[in-house]
């Protein structure tokens, strides 16, 4: 694409363990093209090489060319797991409501669901520090709002069609708000911004009132270090 | 220090963009018009990634506080330095309490005011370039104060070199996108033998043109996108991303325009037709 990137595709779907095999693709390749490439984004089925100004992209191509993309599947990398508290329903989850009746539930349930499964993260983008989970119960899979919200607040926990994420910002968007993290799951003065990686594993987990007014505090205070919500 | 005594539209501190931070989902911002920021910076023989401001058909207001050289580049404008016209695509000296009324633009869409030296604001991920929740500020406002370093010199190198833009050409040039063998035939003859028009929803992040039925493609899954990627919506409408596009996108990306092509479509107006040029 252009003069200074280069598409792979595939036609896989959205899978994990094709996808497994495409974060070692990316490292193999990460170290292989050292020399050329500036950055390489990956997402469900696709890496998007990114090149250097002066590196002509047919060379690289043809390199490509004689890339055996099968000693990519070798032994996996440690995935890292984390439990990301939530406070859902009441102001922080205005949405719970509406989104248990649209798919004929209790709120309890919805909750029990949503922060009952194993979550993956496949990759980052959209905006700055959103994350593309895979995994969300189909029980509880629920068609964008039709007019999408003005204001959603950083740190809110939402579900659009198949998909639940965290918005890491402040932003306009069209999913349903079941809940908030006080977590800053992004922040440019943090080294890694993220530190979310593909093929991590999330599960979000309930916290009571209490617990999730301590945490506000804080994170208000700048005092949260994720490593602590990620297993050992 | 510029004081920002207005701050025009969507005025924003702009370099050559970043890289390295879309495994986060950070976008490579940077100048629309690139080769308006190269031309600028080369006059005042300045590197061509210094920070300028870019301005968005009508600019700000600014004051200096110390003497400086500058130099307007990008849309034809009608700049008036302590209330007298001056010239754009010319170094200008500034002395100390000068104001700047930069005015609307009357051909193209993005100014530039490059300065000796360049903006000296924070650098996030090798970048200047001011982006919501990367830098400090997503855009420029009143009230602002902007660094630069100040000069002792009367004169600069100078660098008359003009760079060559062929800025009104309606013809851009383009390759074809990962999912441009989707469309059926009748689809790829609209797309690159007829006329598109650029609809009223222009910004940094892109320009949707009027969609048109028969074009439309379905969604795919969601895959990477770059500045310049040509999305096709399930509606027919036409997306070409610009500068501060996302990383991924859900559209098909039916085509690439050149480097060229998007600082060509970065200063074309609302209503304006073009044309694609495919490249063998």
């Amino acid at each position: 694409m252009g003069a200074h990137a280069i598409s792979l595709d595939w036609q896989v779907g959205i899978d994990p363990h094709f996808h497994d095999s495409l974060i070692q693709t990316k490292k193999v390749m990460h170290e292989l093209f050292q020399a050329e490439v500036t950055e390489i984004v990956l997402t469900y089925q696709s890496l998007l090489i990114c090149l250097k100004p002066d590196i002509p992209v047919q060379k690289v191509i043809l390199r490509l060319q004689q890339f055996d993309f099968s000693q990519a599947v070798k032994p996996q990398t440690e995935k890292q797991v984390w439990r990301i508290p939530v406070n859902y329903g009441s102001e922080s989850g205005k949405d719970l409501k509406q989104l248990a009746e649209i798919n004929g539930m209790e709120e309890e349930a919805v909750i029990d669901l949503h922060s009952s499964a194993k979550y993956r993260v496949y990759f980052t983008g959209f905006m700055p520090g959103f994350l593309y989970l895979g995994g969300l119960p189909e029980a509880i899979h629920t068609p964008r709002k039709k007019n999408p919200e003005i204001r959603i607040p950083a740190g809110s926990v939402a579900i659009g069609g198949q998909q639940t994420g965290i918005y890491p910002q402040e932003s306009p968007g069209g999913w349903h708000i079941i809940g908030h993290t006080p977590l800053p799951v992004f922040s440019i003065q943090n080294q890694p911004p993220s530190p979310f990686q593909p093929g991590d594993e999330i599960h979000f987990e309930k916290v009571n009132a209490i617990r999730y007014r301590e945490l506000l505090s804080a994170a208000e205070a700048g005092q949260i270090n994720l490593k602590d919500f990620k297993d050992d | 220090m510029i004081e920002v005594l207005t701050s025009g539209l969507s005025s924003s501190i702009q370099d050559l963009g970043r890289s390295g931070g879309k495994l986060f989902g950070i976008p490579g911002a940077g100048a629309m018009d690139q080769l308006a920021l190269k031309q600028g910076n080369q006059f005042l023989s300045n590197e061509p990634n210094a920070a300028s401001i870019e301005w968005m058909m009508q600019g700000p207001v600014l004051r200096f506080q110390q003497p400086t050289f500058i130099c307007l580049t990008g849309g034809v404008q009608t700049p008036l330095l302590n209330g007298m016209a001056v010239d754009q695509n010319k170094v200008l000296e500034i002395k100390a309490g000068d104001q700047l009324k930069l005015g609307r633009l009357k051909e193209g869409v993005f100014g530039y005011v490059t300065i000796h030296g360049g903006i000296q604001t924070e650098v996030v991920y090798q970048s200047r370039s001011q982006f919501s929740a990367i830098t400090t500020k997503k855009n420029i406002q009143k009230g602002d104060t902007l660094p630069y370093h100040s000069i002792q010199k009367r004169k600069v190198p100078q660098n008359n070199r003009r760079i060559s833009t062929s800025f009104s050409t309606s013809n851009l040039e383009v390759q074809p996108g990962p999912e441009f063998h989707l469309l059926s035939m009748p689809q790829k003859e609209m797309l690159l033998h007829g006329e598109h028009q650029i609809s009223r929803v222009i910004s940094r992040m892109g320009y949707r043109f009027i969609a048109e039925k028969n074009l439309a493609t379905p969604e795919i899954i969601t895959a990477p996108v770059l500045p310049g990627t040509i999305q096709l919506t399930p509606a027919g409408q036409l997306i070409a991303l610009m500068r501060d596009a996302q990383t991924t996108g859900g559209y098909a990306r039916v085509l690439q325009l050149t480097e060229m092509a998007i600082n060509q479509l970065a200063q074309k107006r609302i209503g304006t037709a073009i044309r694609f040029n495919i490249q063998a």
